[in-house]
C-alpha cells in the first residue's frame, strides 16, 4: 500500500532528523572522550598515540583529588539539607493554610529563573563579611539556594498524587500530625523525595558560576578547578576529568529516571 | 465489641450536638445544628450535595473546628479536641486505605497508634477482619482488592479500636448498584451485632430509608426534619422533605377555609381538603404549597362529579405499578400510580379521568420555604 509506505518513509526520515539533532547536541560532550586518550601533552583532535596516562594523572594529582572530594562532599551535604528543607516547604505549601502561601511558592522557585551570576554576586557580598567564602558551610548554603527549588518541584508533584483523605484517615486512627506525616505521607512521596535529592546532588555537583565566586584558595570545587586549569594549564587531564564528570552526571540522571519510574508505578 | 455506654447524667445520648455553627467567610455551612444520637442508633445525615452534611461530618471527626456550639460525647465536650484524640472511627468515601500497607497493617494501624502490644494487636486485627467477613487477605495490598473488599478493610480499620461512634461518609457510593444493596443489608446487620452507634452520611434517600433508625434531613446547613424513615415519608415537615424523600406532586394553592377536619383549599384545578403540617399556622387567603404522594391519588376512568377532572397524558409501566401522568384542567400535571391490572392503567392518551385524594394524604406546607 503506497499510503502505508509513505507514512513509513516519513517516519524514518523524521527519526533520522531527530537522531541528527541529538547527535549535534551531544557532539561537543562526546568529543572529550577521544581527546582524553590523546598522547600529546596538549589538546588535539583527532588524538594520536592513544594512552590512559591522563586518567592516571588526574587520579594521582592531589589538587584534582582534593577538588573532586570537596565537590562530592558539598554535593552530598547540599542533597541532605536541601531535601529536608524542600520537602518540608512543599508539604507546608500543599497541606498548610497560612497567609502568604502562594507568595512562598514564588519565592522558593525564584532561584530557578534568576541568572546564576546574579545569585553568585549577591551571595559573595553576603558571605564575604560573614567569613563564609571558601568554607564548606558557605558552599552548602549557596548550593541549597539553587537546589531547593528542584526538590520542591519533585516533592510537590509527588504530594499532588497523595489523597489528603489518607492523612485524615491516619489522624482519625489516632496518629499525631507527625506520625501521620512519618508513617503515611512520607512513605508515599518517597520516590519524589529521592528524585529531588538526586537532582539536588547534581545541581551542586555541576554548579560552576556560584562556585567560581565563593571558592577559596584551598576549598575549590572540581568545576572551579577545571576553569583554572583551562586558563593556566591546558592538558588532556581536563578532558579526562570531564569524561569522569560526564559519566557521574549521566549515572545520576539514570538514577533520577529510575526513581521516577518507581513513582509512577507506585 | 462496642458496648453502649452507660451515662451517669441520665440521658442515654452517645452524642449530643448543641447549636453547632460553622462559617466559611460569609457562607454558613452549619447553621445552628442540634442533634442527639442514642447509643446503638443508626442515624443518617441525608441531604443534597452542598447541603452541609459533609461539613457536619468534618466537625464531628475533628477535621474542622466549629465557630460556635458544642459536641458532647458522653459527658465530654469534644468540639475542641483534635481528631486523633477523639474516640470516633471513620469510614471514608473512597476508603482511604494506606496504599503502602497490607490489609493487616492497615487494620493494625489504629492499634499501633494507641500503643497496643503486638500480640494483642494481631488477635484484634484478626477479630475485626472476621467481623467484616474478610479473612485470609492479611498480606494483600489494598490495590489487589476489589471495591467491596476494600470497603470491608476500611470498616475493619474503623471498628478495630472499638470507638464510641462510627462515622461513615457515603461508604457505598463507589460500589455498583447490586453490591451496594447487598452491603446495605450487611452493614445494617453488622451494626446491630456490634451495637455500634453509627452516623451515616449519604445523599441517597433510598439508602438512608433502608438502613437508618432515624434520618436527619439536612438542607442549607440546618436540620429540616429529624424522624424515622416512616415518619419522613408519611408526614414530611416541609415541602423540601416531601420532595426529597420519595415521589411527590407539589403545587400551589390558596387557603379558603380552616376547619377542624382540615384546610379547605382552592387550586388551579379545583377545590381540595388537606392536613396542615404540625407546627405551621395558616390563615384564610394565605398561599400554600400542597404535596400529594402519587400512590395516594385515586384514579377513576370517566368524568366523575366528585373528583378533579383531568385527561390522560401518558401511562408509564414501571413493573410493580403504572404511573399515570394526568393533565389537569389548568394545564398542570399530576402523577398518580395505579396497579398494573387496573383498568386505569391501560387508558389511552386524551381519555377523561377524575382524580381524588383523602384529606390526610394532602400535605399542606407553608409557602416560601421551597
Amino acid at each position: 500500500m503506497p499510503d502505508a509506505l509513505g507514512t513509513r518513509a516519513f517516519r524514518i526520515a523524521f527519526a533520522a532528523c531527530c537522531a541528527l539533532i541529538l547527535f549535534y547536541l551531544l557532539l561537543p560532550t562526546l568529543l572529550v572522550f577521544p581527546i582524553s586518550l590523546g598522547g600529546d601533552p596538549y589538546i588535539r583532535f583527532p588524538p594520536r598515540n592513544l594512552t590512559l596516562d591522563w586518567y592516571g594523572a588526574y587520579f594521582n594529582d592531589p589538587e584534582w583529588r582534593a577538588a573532586t572530594f570537596f565537590s562530592l562532599k558539598i554535593a552530598l551535604l547540599t542533597a541532605v539539607f536541601s531535601t529536608a528543607i524542600g520537602t518540608a516547604a512543599s508539604i507546608a505549601m500543599a497541606r498548610g493554610s497560612f497567609p502568604g502561601r502562594r507568595l512562598l511558592g514564588v519565592i522558593v522557585l525564584a532561584p530557578l529563573i534568576t541568572p546564576h551570576v546574579v545569585v553568585a554576586l549577591a551571595l559573595y557580598f553576603q558571605f564575604a563579611p560573614l567569613g563564609l567564602v571558601g568554607t564548606t558551610a558557605g558552599f552548602v548554603a549557596a548550593h541549597c539556594v539553587l537546589a531547593v527549588p528542584y526538590v520542591v518541584l519533585m516533592t510537590s508533584a509527588a504530594l499532588a498524587g497523595v489523597d489528603p483523605s489518607l492523612e485524615m484517615a491516619a489522624l482519625n486512627c489516632g496518629a499525631s500530625r507527625w506520625r501521620a506525616l512519618w508513617e503515611v505521607t512520607l512513605p508515599l512521596i518517597l520516590p519524589g523525595v529521592a528524585a529531588g535529592a538526586l537532582f539536588a546532588f547534581l545541581t551542586s555537583f555541576d554548579e560552576t558560576v556560584v562556585s567560581f565566586f565563593i571558592s577559596g584558595v584551598d576549598n575549590k570545587t572540581i568545576t572551579r578547578k577545571i576553569f583554572e586549569d583551562v586558563d593556566f594549564n591546558l592538558t588532556p587531564v581536563i578532558a579526562a576529568v570531564s569524561v569522569v564528570f560526564v559519566l557521574v552526571t549521566v549515572a545520576l540522571m539514570v538514577a533520577v529516571n529510575l526513581t521516577q519510574r518507581g513513582m509512577k508505578r507506585g | 465489641m462496642m458496648t453502649p455506654h452507660k451515662n451517669q447524667g441520665g440521658d442515654s445520648a452517645a452524642l449530643s450536638i448543641r447549636s453547632l455553627v460553622k462559617r466559611y467567610g460569609s457562607v454558613v455551612a452549619t447553621d445552628g445544628v442540634s442533634l442527639d444520637v442514642s447509643a446503638g442508633e443508626f442515624m443518617s445525615l441525608l441531604g443534597p450535595s452542598g447541603s452541609g452534611k459533609t461539613t457536619l461530618l468534618m466537625l464531628l471527626a475533628g477535621f474542622e473546628v466549629a465557630d460556635g456550639g458544642e459536641i458532647r460525647m458522653r459527658d465530654r465536650d469534644i468540639s475542641r479536641v483534635p481528631p486523633n484524640k477523639r474516640d470516633i472511627g471513620m469510614v471514608f468515601q473512597r476508603y482511604a486505605l494506606f496504599p503502602h500497607m497490607s490489609v493487616a497493617q492497615n487494620v493494625a494501624f489504629p492499634l499501633r497508634m494507641r500503643g497496643v502490644a503486638k500480640a494483642d494487636r494481631e488477635a484484634r486485627v484478626r477479630a475485626a477482619l472476621e467481623t467484616v467477613e474478610l479473612t485470609g487477605y492479611l498480606d494483600r495490598m489494598p490495590a489487589q482488592l476489589s471495591g467491596g473488599q476494600q470497603q470491608r478493610v476500611a470498616l475493619a480499620r474503623a471498628i478495630v479500636f472499638e470507638p464510641g461512634i462510627l462515622l461513615m461518609d457515603e461508604p457505598l457510593g463507589a460500589l455498583d448498584r447490586k453490591l451496594r444493596k447487598h452491603m446495605q443489608v450487611e452493614l445494617k446487620e453488622l451494626q446491630g451485632r456490634l451495637g455500634a452507634t453509627v452516623i451515616y452520611v449519604t445523599h441517597d434517600q433510598e439508602e438512608a430509608l433502608a438502613m437508618s433508625d432515624r434520618v436527619a434531613i439536612i438542607n442549607a446547613g440546618r436540620i429540616e426534619q429529624l424522624a424515622t424513615p416512616r415518619e419522613l415519608y408519611d408526614a414530611p415537615a416541609s415541602a423540601f422533605v416531601g420532595d426529597f424523600i420519595g415521589e411527590i406532586n407539589l403545587f400551589d394553592a390558596k387557603v379558603e377555609e380552616l376547619e377542624s377536619g382540615g384546610i379547605k383549599l382552592a387550586s388551579g384545578f379545583g377545590p381540595l381538603t388537606g392536613t396542615p403540617v404540625p407546627g405551621a399556622t395558616f390563615s384564610r387567603g394565605q398561599k400554600v404549597h400542597v404535596g400529594i404522594r402519587p400512590e395516594r391519588i385515586a384514579v377513576r376512568a370517566g368524568a366523575a362529579s366528585d373528583g378533579w377532572q383531568a385527561g390522560i397524558r401518558q401511562t408509564i409501566f414501571n413493573g410493580s405499578n403504572v404511573t399515570v401522568y394526568a393533565t389537569m384542567q389548568d394545564g398542570q400535571e399530576l402523577r398518580a400510580t395505579v396497579a398494573p391490572n387496573d383498568r386505569e392503567a391501560s387508558l389511552a392518551r386524551g381519555e377523561a379521568i377524575s382524580l381524588s385524594a383523602a384529606p390526610r394524604d394532602v400535605f399542606v406546607f407553608p409557602a416560601g420555604a421551597a
